[in-house]
């Protein structure tokens, strides 16, 4: 196990991360312009063939890391190095590769899918953008991938209204697929699906990544499936990465503050367990006006002096596991 | 052991007129709700949890939507279906009162919270408007919302998600009702907020010694909360337990299904999640038989062609399934490892 992971191949470095949305209107009188620092410098890496999970609540920023990944919005600073090139300066030509081999699914596939397109027009659409293979094996190929993803061959005539939410997602990740990805963004992919329809989802997910040797990037709030699906997970809070570990390590030795409370709330399936829950205090302040210091300390258990004014680095405190904490230093 | 009856709903069927016939959303429902308890209804969407609990305050328009058929006992001699509109009125709120998923969309986004939460004292009961101002700071105090004192000015959309609810809660809890229907109060909440919006509930259940009906689709949340279970598949109940049988001993196969296809925190994670294949049927072609039965593996002949009937199979349980002593000889029950 050791020894593999000396070997793992870094697929995507993201480097110091930002991304703030300008607020408008500055009032009749001007005033400086004020940012809602959605991510602040959040660095990670992804290897080839594993998983990351990102989670955090509301509005700490995952779905924006996703997003600005894929250039859907643009970033404000910082570097993502996709195979040796930074995808943040790139553009034309040279972007438009990149974006056919990191694909993104999304939590919605209703709103995702065009409901005037037939099944089959949607998931041709991407070989024809990209220019992948010849016209006349386009059918094949599409009917190719909706079978893997357990879609049925006279679906391929058929509008998305006519589809279940679960079978959405399922054409959702065909029209992910399609292109041969080497990188899928899923951003809460089954958040919005029925227990016994999750499953078969993240089955689904985990098939597709071996058969594929896909990487994915999933980012989700529901840390037991995040939990199930992903080799190392990355907490996020109010924009910031509070730390990243090993799924086992994280899940079993929490060490931020926050990833124990969060940890804790979860709703466990056993009515035996008795979870003592750590309940914080109060709310997610705004990311208009995050606090000074580490920005967990308006509600953290353990909050010292120091947490006040100084901004916690983010340090590796054992194998693979880097936590943004002045309890640790 | 045997508690008083706070509300006894039995063969309660709710019939909607829509454009393509008539459909059946809950189907011979019955159960009870005792003083003092926490009963959970479980099920995924459609399968009609939601449209039970708007039935019993009877929440659909009765003039072309909806048609009612069965009883809802309150207090063990009221049924809330034979009442009129104006009797209706004084329970709703009064005895029995509800909140929603949405907070946002259940306030008035024109008025301040404190109005609204004194609105419905001052509907009630005969008090001044300044009693019940007083009464309502008094309300947000109890739920557990800073300065209320100033938040009575507040308007919906100056809150947090999790503000909202307690606001929803405060006033849902004003006029000390007897039964508190929740239906899927945290769904729309962050983990965090969450398991506070739960402390809160589980508190004032315990305070007041008030019935609380539970609805969601999340059983870690049920584990954690309930004292009683109902599961619902397609209109039907299909499992009712106590909370420890439901986990540990449950007897419907749809009841396993959903218990095994979570991911739990301390599972094995290489290892693929159970499935339970297929979808949910439409309402609008129900199975003649067992509404299960394309989707059970256990399914033979019997249960393609005739409905089973809810019955009782231990202390507190009841399952609807031809062979769930059979299924139970085969295989496990799941076993949990306690961390």
């Amino acid at each position: 196990m050791l020894q593999a992971e000396t070997e793992k191949k870094v697929l995507l470095e993201v480097q110091g991360l930002k991304k703030y949305f300008p607020v408008k209107g500055l009032g009749m009188f001007g005033g400086t312009q004020q940012y809602v620092k959605a991510v602040d410098d959040v660095s990670f890496t992804l290897y080839e063939g594993e998983t990351f999970g990102l989670v955090g609540e509301s509005g700490c920023g995952k779905s924006t890391t996703g997003r600005t990944i894929m250039r859907l919005t643009e970033p404000t600073e910082g570097k993502a190095v996709y195979r040796n090139v930074d995808i943040f300066g790139q553009s034309g030509k040279q972007l438009r590769k990149t974006r056919e081999e990191i694909q993104m699914v999304f939590q919605d596939p209703y709103s995702s899918l065009n409901p005037r397109k037939r099944i089959g027009s949607t998931l041709q659409e991407p070989l024809i953008v990209h220019k992948l293979g010849q016209r006349k094996d386009h059918t094949e190929r599409v009917m190719d991938i909706m079978q893997k993803v357990g879609l049925q061959l006279d679906h391929f005539y058929r509008f998305p209204h006519e589809f279940s939410g679960g079978q959405r997602q399922r054409i959702g990740l065909a029209r992910a697929l399609i292109a041969n990805p080497k990188l899928i963004i899923c951003d809460e992919p089954v958040s919005a699906l029925d227990v016994s329809i999750q499953s078969q989802i993240v089955n689904l997910l985990q098939r597709m990544q071996k058969e594929f040797n896909l990487t994915y990037l999933f980012i989700a709030h529901d840390i037991s499936v995040v939990r199930h699906i992903s080799d190392r997970i990355g907490v996020m809070y109010l924009g910031k990465m509070v730390e990243t570990a090993p799924t086992d390590n994280l899940i079993g030795k929490p060490l931020h503050p926050y990833t124990q409370a969060l940890l804790s709330a979860v709703p466990m399936p056993n009515p035996r367990i008795k979870r003592e829950r750590i309940t914080l205090k109060g709310e997610i302040p705004s990311p208009l006006n995050p606090p000074s210091g580490c920005v967990f300390h308006t509600r953290c258990p353990f909050v010292m002096d120091k947490c006040k004014t100084v901004q916690p680095l983010n340090k590796e405190v054992g194998q693979d596991h880097f936590v943004a904490c002045h309890l640790y230093d | 052991m045997s508690r008083e009856k706070l509300l006894e709903v039995k063969n309660l069927k709710t019939h909607f007129n829509t454009e393509n016939g008539r459909v059946t959303a809950v189907d011979d429902v019955s159960f009870h709700v005792d003083k003092g308890e926490i009963l959970g209804i479980v099920g995924e969407s459609g399968c009609g949890k939601s449209v039970t609990s708007q039935s019993i305050l009877r929440l659909f328009d009765e003039k072309y939507l909806v048609k009612y058929e069965g009883e809802v006992l309150f207090k063990g001699d009221i049924d809330l279906l034979k009442l009129s509109k104006s009797e209706m009125r004084h329970a709703r709120g009064n005895e029995i009162s509800m909140i929603f998923q949405d907070p946002l969309s259940s306030l008035n986004p024109v008025l301040t919270i404190g109005f609204q939460i004194a609105e419905a004292l001052m509907l009630h009961e005969k008090i001044t408007k300044e009693a019940a101002f007083e009464q309502a700071i008094e309300m947000l105090k109890l739920t557990g919302i800073p300065s209320p004192e100033k938040r009575v000015h507040d308007y919906p959309h100056q809150l947090s998600g999790g503000m909202r609810q307690r606001v929803m809660i405060a006033m849902s809890l004003a006029c000390k009702p007897r039964l508190l229907i929740a239906d899927e109060p945290t769904t729309a909440l962050d983990v965090t907020i969450q398991s506070q919006i739960l402390d809160l509930i589980e508190d004032i259940n315990k305070r007041f010694d008030m019935g609380v009906i539970f609805i969601t689709h999340d059983l870690g949340v049920v584990a954690g909360l309930c004292d009683r279970v109902v599961v619902m598949y397609l209109g039907q109940i299909v499992e009712e337990a106590d909370i420890l049988n439901l986990f540990e001993n449950p007897m419907h196969p749809y009841t396993k299904g959903l218990i095994k296809s979570i991911p739990h925190m301390d599972g094995d994670r290489k290892e693929e999640l159970h499935v339970i294949s297929g979808t949910v049927p439409s309402l609008e072609n129900v199975p003649v038989g067992c509404r299960f039965a394309e989707r059970c593996q256990f399914a033979d002949e019997l249960c393609q062609s005739k409905m089973p009937d809810l019955r009782v199979v231990g202390e507190g349980q009841k399952v609807r399934c031809w062979h769930a002593e059979k299924i139970a000889e085969q295989e496990e029950a799941p076993v949990y490892v306690t961390s």
